[in-house]
C-alpha cells in the first residue's frame, strides 16, 4: 500500500452518525404502521373460541397503544420544536387522529387525503371502532401506568381515527388539504382551543366538539413540511385524562391552563 | 415462547445496530455527502434489516447484507438527486497551503475529490480504502464484474495522483 493509499485509508475511515441514533431507528420502529394492516386483517377473520377473542383482544390493545405512540411521537416532535418553551394548553394531548375509512359513519368529519398515500414514504392509517376499543379495555393493563392512562381514557371514547404521512421532501402536501379538513370545522359546534404556529413550517391546531355541555370529540391538525396528521377521537372524552397522558408516549408534560 | 423470540430478536437487532451503525453511516456519507440525508437513509437500512431479520444467519452475515442494502441506497439516493455530483470539481478548492501526508487537509481533499467521481468508481473505492475489502468482495458487493471493478481502481487513484500533483501534493 503506497502513500496514497495510506491517505485513503485515514481520509475514508469509518465515521459514527450523530449521538442518539440508535433510538431514532428504534423510534421509528415503534412507529411503524404496517403490522396494524396484517392485525387489521387478522380481527376480521372469521374465528370463534376462548384463544380467538383472546388473541383478538391482545390485537385491539396492541392498535390502541400504537395509536397512542403515533400520535405521541407526533406531537412530541412537534411540542420539541414549537412549544417547548412555552406551556401547552389544556389539550395538545388529544393525541388522537383520524381518517377515511369503512368505519366513515363514526367519523365527525372527512379527512379527504388518501391522494397523499402514493406520495408518502410511511403511512398510517388507523380507525378503532367502540367495539374494538371495548375489547382493548379489558385487555390493558391496569398496573402499566402507560395502558392504565390509555385505559382511563377510552373508556368514553367511540373511534379513534388516525391518518399520519411521513415524506421524503417537503411540498409533498399543501395547504388546500387541510383546508378541506379545516372547512368541516367551521360549526358551532366545534372550537379551536389550541392553534400553534411556528414560522411557515410547523402548525398544531387542536379542535373541540361540544354538545349540550359535553366533549363529543377532538380534532388535531398538525403538519409539518415533511409529516401530515390529521386526527378525530370520537366520544364522551374525559379531558383530564387527556391532560394525564402528558409524561406518557413521549408526550411532554403539559400544564391547564 | 413468541414473546421470547421478539426479546432475542430485538437484542440481537440492537446489537447489531451497535456493530454496523459507523461502517453503514460511512458507506452512505461518503457516497453522497450529505450528513444529513445519509442519516436517514442509514436508519431506512436499519429498519429493513429489522424486517428482514429472521433471514440474517449470523452476525458476519448481517454485516455483508447491510453493506449490500447501504451501497444499494447510495447509489439509488445520487440517481434521484438533481444535481450530481453534489460536489464539482470545480468546487475542490485551491489550498491555501500545501497539505502534507496525515494533514487533516489532505484528508479533506482526498473526500471531496472521491465525491467527483462517478457512482461505480466512486463506490469502489470507498468500499476498497474504507471498507478494506479486496476487488472480489467489491465485485460481489456492487453485482458488478471483477475487471470493472478493478478498472475502476486504477483510474481513480491516477486521476487522485493527478489532482494531487497538479496541487504540489505527492509522496514524502
Amino acid at each position: 500500500m503506497d502513500w496514497l493509499e495510506q491517505e485513503l485509508t485515514q481520509a475514508l475511515a469509518r465515521k459514527q452518525p450523530a449521538a442518539g441514533f440508535d433510538a431514532r431507528v428504534r423510534a421509528r420502529l415503534q412507529r411503524r404502521p404496517q403490522w396494524l394492516a396484517i392485525a387489521a386483517a387478522l380481527l376480521v377473520m372469521v374465528g370463534a373460541g376462548e384463544a380467538w377473542q383472546q388473541y383478538r383482544g391482545h390485537q385491539a390493545k396492541e392498535q390502541v397503544m400504537a395509536a397512542m405512540r403515533i400520535a405521541g411521537g407526533t406531537l412530541e416532535s412537534r411540542a420539541s420544536a414549537v412549544e417547548r418553551r412555552r406551556p401547552m394548553k389544556l389539550l395538545p394531548t388529544a393525541v388522537l387522529l383520524a381518517s377515511l375509512s369503512a368505519t366513515l359513519w363514526a367519523q365527525q368529519f372527512q379527512f379527504n387525503l388518501d391522494h397523499l398515500k402514493d406520495k408518502a414514504s410511511e403511512s398510517a392509517d388507523i380507525a378503532l371502532n367502540a367495539d374494538t376499543l371495548g375489547i382493548a379495555a379489558r385487555f390493558l393493563d391496569s398496573k402499566d401506568p402507560d395502558e392504565a392512562k390509555v385505559k382511563k381514557l377510552i373508556l368514553g371514547i367511540e373511534g379513534i381515527y388516525i391518518k399520519h404521512f411521513e415524506f421524503k421532501s417537503s411540498g409533498a402536501w399543501s395547504a388546500t388539504d387541510l383546508d378541506r379538513v379545516r372547512v368541516q370545522l367551521k360549526g358551532p359546534e366545534w372550537s379551536r382551543i389550541v392553534g400553534v404556529k411556528s414560522g411557515d413550517s410547523e402548525n398544531i391546531e387542536v379542535w373541540m366538539r361540544t354538545e349540550k355541555g359535553k366533549v363529543s370529540g377532538v380534532a388535531i391538525l398538525a403538519s409539518e413540511p415533511r409529516q401530515l396528521t390529521v386526527a378525530n377521537l370520537v366520544g364522551n372524552i374525559d379531558i383530564e385524562s387527556l391532560a394525564e397522558l402528558g409524561g406518557h408516549f413521549g408526550l411532554p408534560k403539559l400544564q391547564k391552563k | 415462547m413468541i414473546g421470547l423470540t421478539a426479546a432475542r430478536q430485538a437484542l440481537d437487532f440492537n446489537e447489531l445496530m451497535r456493530e454496523h451503525r459507523g461502517m453503514v453511516f460511512s458507506v452512505l456519507w461518503h457516497f453522497l455527502h450529505d450528513r444529513d440525508l445519509a442519516e436517514e437513509l442509514a436508519q431506512d437500512v436499519f429498519l429493513s434489516l429489522h424486517k428482514n431479520l429472521r433471514a440474517i444467519e449470523s452476525t458476519a452475515h448481517a454485516g455483508h447484507w447491510l453493506r449490500k442494502v447501504a451501497v444499494q441506497r447510495a447509489i439509488d439516493a445520487a440517481r434521484k438527486r438533481i444535481r450530481r455530483p453534489q460536489v464539482s470539481l470545480e468546487d475542490v478548492a485551491e489550498p491555501s497551503v500545501r497539505p502534507v501526508t496525515g494533514d487533516p487537509l489532505l484528508g479533506d481533499m482526498l473526500r471531496r475529490l472521491i465525491a467527483t467521481l462517478p457512482e461505480g468508481p466512486r463506490m469502489a473505492m470507498i468500499l476498497r480504502y474504507q471498507e478494506d475489502l479486496d476487488p472480489a468482495e467489491i465485485a460481489d458487493t456492487m453485482g458488478i464484474p471483477l475487471g470493472t471493478v478493478k478498472s475502476h481502481i486504477a483510474r481513480s487513484l491516477a486521476m487522485l495522483r493527478e489532482k494531487l500533483e497538479r496541487r504540489g501534493v505527492g509522496e514524502r
